[in-house]
């Protein structure tokens, strides 16, 4: 793999960058894999990455009906944080939040993390006891957090109004400074460019349409551009479509599939250093290098994959942005859009084995999926290159809802569910 | 400055209200009637701004939304700031305030200019995942760099004075667009009773027809335009919705109107009425009237200041009365770029000269054009530019459109516009916003919108 | 946005006016108490979430204030018929075109 570098950006302007090695191949599929990874999202790149990095399992491919990246991944608002309530989602979380730590040498790819610190605002009493609690849960789990009054808001985002003018009128948040925000186009392309160098197969424009089984044994996967492609085990990590892969499998998942919308302003000068969130105003926003404003809220209530939700909620996105910051009104806003979220009953994901053998599925994060994509990529090649389910994921298997065993992460998931 | 690129005619403006308004500190004059980039050209301001990346020195190239380059902040008080106003959408009113977005110390010494010429070549697109990553903290150092180097115009600081309005709407038929598909469309439904809703983006109706010399109905097409405003709004059941921009087209043909009720008005003149009202429409039927914009042509530094869309350079020359320089080279594969040479020497003294790349045209215009004192060079292409802030002339090569090749040496032109047209691409966007990809057509050289359900059908040009 | 055709109103009002609640035709298990961890969990917690043909239940909560059902394809967002809670949709080869 060409390394990236100041020094290697001279060396090429020398030749007016017409010599850079291209980042991944566009191959032809074997007939067999090791493993097969269907879904070339950032979460499935960053487990055929890990497999072959960690696991020294390079005989594997990656199988994406669309382009790289071009789901969820392309989709979301960027934040990155591990600020959750219960010990199981805040150790696997905090994993991920370690990994995104080092990601941009450990690929060679600058993914920009960039950790200014993310805001949980309180507007209640309650709001308050509740950051109160997780703070205090996730220091206790050596995860760094603090609690916030209203002038220590103020102090990191001077352009908040503190005042009892507003509606909802802001009392304190929770803090965590490692927090923050990431390139989510450079996690997908960091990811694939490396794990294409372990000689990982990255198969774009090819949709399984099925699986190969023999009995209650999976054997490969159907392409709807290759036919049967057979693989010792296959892990899925589609997101939204997840119930239409399980359907192949003859099986159902606790996940319904709901449109999460999204906005960015035009690039404005920079005015927001740090990551804004309200549960109880209901929005969050962020501003990005090139400076756009990256506005987020809830998903649409009724459950869709057209990757579009509904107007209102885009109005009700912005309602709770103007009262956060009336400044903002003057901003015009650039592009929408959305994706497409397998949200659970308990907002964990499923990660692990399902009815039919040799078939993983890593789904279930609906609308916190991408501040795992490291975590949740690692965790999932623990799954498939042993026999044994990791520690931090053995807890978010597809039984806790036969069991009751649910862990309910809807206050930590924050504004977006 | 004096308004020295200002000629007679312009259809748009009116002589009798002289308009003042400052630019980066300097006092300017315009007319009412005339959009802030209008007045600029008219002044003969050429740099409105510095490109994101390199600090390469950006001039107005269109006149309508599709302008990418006069990026303006506009408002004279801190609450009353609007950021990335494109000059062309603004009208421009008494004591309106604007201001370029970058450019540091200043538009014309542009320290990113330097940076963008030395280490440019080190900077191609996407250079930031390259480098910057040797820790968490040399990363967080760059990026505090970057982040104030990007950007355009800046937020207000303090809250929004105006005022804003919604309303729910619901008709029969939607017409989006009011250029001459759309006005024709209204015209054919208002009979019928239905309740119909026209908007455009432009304060006054007529699309393309508004600059054009044609006849309809052996009227020049400008009579007509207004007739058929004047029948359209003494009609019961049909309301028309100028200075108004369908934004959103959404399931259920709901759609999403912003009406700018007084943005063309200085802020003192608004107060206690909505700014800006947005319409929640519901229509049984949308018609797609929303016309197509413009291509430019590829050549090298085709971002220098003086570079203009063809079509573009007639909507000022005809409509606003300014003709921004004396020598004009137009660079064409099509015929629609004749009209830009035309209309420049009718505007007073000065060259036109057309680059063609087509070998042998032979269409009237072309004819037209030669008979009014164009100079026709065909077969050639413009490949490169000469002039740094501004164009000073047009490096020319003949051109094998078969075997798409360069023949021979280059010559230069002389020029202060180079001014170019690559066709028409149809305005798909709102077509495309329900998920239907749009579909490539050939014999117009551009994309076109998929069918989309029923309920909504889709005109032409 | 969505336009819903509420079957008690007979009107077609706008989706603000109405609360999505999940898949509809699921039978509630008749004694939960004798249910395997299985039967009950699936009842509680899994869902077709089909891509295309959804049969669904809505709120009208600015209306009538009653839950109905709807056929609507979760891909074009298309609703091809709504009908009262407890009935039955009406199963035409001609709406499924």
């Amino acid at each position: 793999m060409q390394r990236f570098s100041a020094f290697s950006l001279f060396r090429h302007a020398l030749s007016h960058h017409q010599n850079w090695q291209r980042s991944w191949r566009n191959p032809e599929p074997k007939k067999h894999y090791d493993v097969i990874i269907v879904g070339g999202g950032g979460h499935g790149l960053a487990t055929a990455y890990y497999l072959a990095k960690v696991h020294n399992v390079t005989n594997i491919a990656v199988i994406e009906k669309g382009y790289l990246g071009g789901g969820n991944t392309g989709r979301n608002t960027t934040i990155v944080r591990s600020n959750y309530l219960w010990d199981e989602a805040a150790h696997l979380y905090e994993h991920s939040l370690k990994l995104w730590e080092t990601l941009s040498t450990e690929l060679n790819y600058n993914v920009m993390f960039s950790q200014r610190g993310v805001l949980n605002l309180g507007h209640t009493l309650q709001d308050m006891r509740d950051i109160e609690r997780r703070v205090s849960a996730n220091r206790l789990n050596g995860i760094d957090g603090e609690v916030l009054d209203a002038s220590g808001v103020k102090k990191i985002v001077p352009h908040i109004d503190i005042t009892s003018a507003r509606r909802y009128p802001i009392l304190g948040a929770s803090w965590q400074p490692r927090g923050g925000v990431a390139r989510h186009d450079a996690v997908a392309w960091g990811y694939a460019r490396a794990a294409d160098a372990l000689g990982v197969d990255l198969l774009q424009a090819c949709a399984v349409t099925g699986f190969e089984l023999e009995g209650d044994q999976l054997r490969g996967v159907v392409t709807d551009r290759y036919g049967v492609i057979h693989a010792g085990r296959v892990g899925c990590v589609v997101a939204g479509n997840s119930g239409v892969l399980a359907g192949y499998g003859g099986f159902e998942l606790p996940i319904e599939s709901h449109p999460l919308q999204a906005l960015v302003s035009e690039p404005i000068k920079p005015i927001l250093n740090t990551v804004v969130m309200s549960n109880q105003v209901h929005g969050y926003v962020s501003q990005s290098d090139k400076g756009d404003l990256v506005i987020g809220a809830g998903i649409d209530s009724y459950t869709g994959y057209g990757q579009r939700g509904s107007m209102p909620v885009i109005e009700h996105t912005l309602a709770a942005m103007i009262e956060l910051f009336p400044m903002f009104s003057r901003v015009p806003m650039n592009r929408q859009w959305g994706g497409i979220v397998d949200t659970t009953p308990d907002a964990c994901p499923i990660i692990g084995k399902t009815p039919v053998e040799n078939l993983y599925f890593n789904c279930g994060w609906g609308t916190g999926g991408f501040k795992a994509t490291p975590g949740s990529g690692h965790v999932f090649a623990d799954c498939l290159a042993s026999d044994e389910i990791p520690a931090l994921a053995k807890p978010f298997a597809l039984d806790r809802f036969y069991s009751g065993a649910l862990i309910d992460e809807h206050g930590a998931a924050g504004v977006a569910h | 400055m004096k308004q020295v690129n200002r000629i007679a005619e312009g259809r748009l403006i009116d002589r009798d209200v002289p308009i003042t308004f400052t630019f980066n500190g300097r006092t300017l004059q315009g007319f009412r009637g005339d959009t802030l980039a209008s007045a600029l050209l008219a002044n003969g301001v050429k740099i409105v701004g510095r490109s994101f990346k390199y600090g390469r020195p950006r001039g107005i190239i269109a006149a309508g939304v599709e302008e990418p380059n006069a990026i303006l902040q506009v408002g004279a008080t801190p609450s009353t700031q609007v950021p990335n106003v494109r000059a062309t959408e603004q009208a421009l009113y008494e004591g309106l305030v604007c201001r370029t977005t970058n450019g540091w110390p200043s538009l014309e010494w542009d320290a990113m200019a330097m940076v963008g010429k030395l280490a440019g070549k080190m900077m191609p697109p996407g250079f930031y995942y390259k480098t910057m990553m040797y820790s968490q903290p040399v990363w967080h150092a760059a990026e505090r760099v970057i982040r104030k180097m990007a950007g355009l115009g800046f937020a207000p600081t303090e809250p929004d004075p105006e005022i804003y309005d919604k309303i729910n709407r619901h008709c029969d038929l939607l017409i989006i667009g009011a250029g001459p598909a759309g006005l024709a469309a209204a015209l054919t439904a208002q009979p019928s009773g239905a309740r119909i809703i026209i908007v455009d983006e432009n304060p006054t109706p007529g699309g393309w027809l508004r600059f054009s010399d044609d006849q309809v109905d052996d009227a020049p097409a400008r009579v007509w335009v207004q007739a058929t405003l004047h029948a359209l709004r003494a009609a019961a059941n049909v309301e028309v919705l100028l200075r108004s921009t369908a934004t959103g087209f959404h399931d259920g043909n709901f759609v999403t109107v912003v009406e700018r009720c007084r943005d063309h008005l200085a802020p003192t003149v608004t107060q206690g009425l909505a700014r800006q009202r947005m319409h929640r429409i519901r229509a049984r039927e949308v018609v797609l009237a929303s016309g197509a914009h413009e291509r430019p042509l590829v050549y090298a530094n085709n971002d220098v200041p003086g570079c203009m869309l063809a079509g573009a350079v007639s909507v000022y020359l005809k409509g606003y009365g300014v003709r921004p320089g004396n020598a004009l080279v137009v660079a064409t594969n099509n015929d629609a770029g004749y009209q830009a040479a035309i209309d420049w020497l009718a505007a007073g003294t000065g060259s036109a000269t057309v680059v063609d790349a087509r070998a042998a045209p032979t269409s009237s215009l072309v004819t037209r054009a030669e008979s009014a004192g164009v100079v026709v060079i065909q077969g050639a292409v413009v490949v490169d530019v000469v002039g740094g802030a501004s164009v000073k002339a047009a490096v020319v090569c003949d051109f094998d459109a078969q075997a798409d090749a360069r023949l021979g040496p280059v010559r230069k032109l002389a020029a202060d516009v180079i001014a170019s047209s690559g066709g028409y691409s149809p305005v798909v966007h709102l077509s495309a916003h329900l998920g239907h990809r749009p579909v490539w057509r050939e014999d117009v050289c551009g994309f076109v919108p998929n069918p989309i359900t029923s309920d909504c059908c889709l005109l032409a040009l | 946005m969505l336009r819903i055709h509420c079957p008690y109103c007979q009107e077609l009002r706008d989706e603000p006016e109405f609360h999505y609640s999940g898949e509809a035709h699921l039978a509630r298990p008749e004694d939960p108490a004798s249910c395997s961890d299985a039967a009950w969990g699936a009842y509680l917690y899994f869902r077709r979430n089909p891509r295309g043909r959804h049969h669904e239940m809505w709120y009208h909560a600015a209306g009538c204030r009653r839950f109905f059902n709807v056929v609507r394809d979760t891909v074009t967002y298309d609703i091809e018929q709504t009908y009262a809670m407890g009935a039955q949709p009406v199963k035409d080869e001609a709406l499924l075109q």
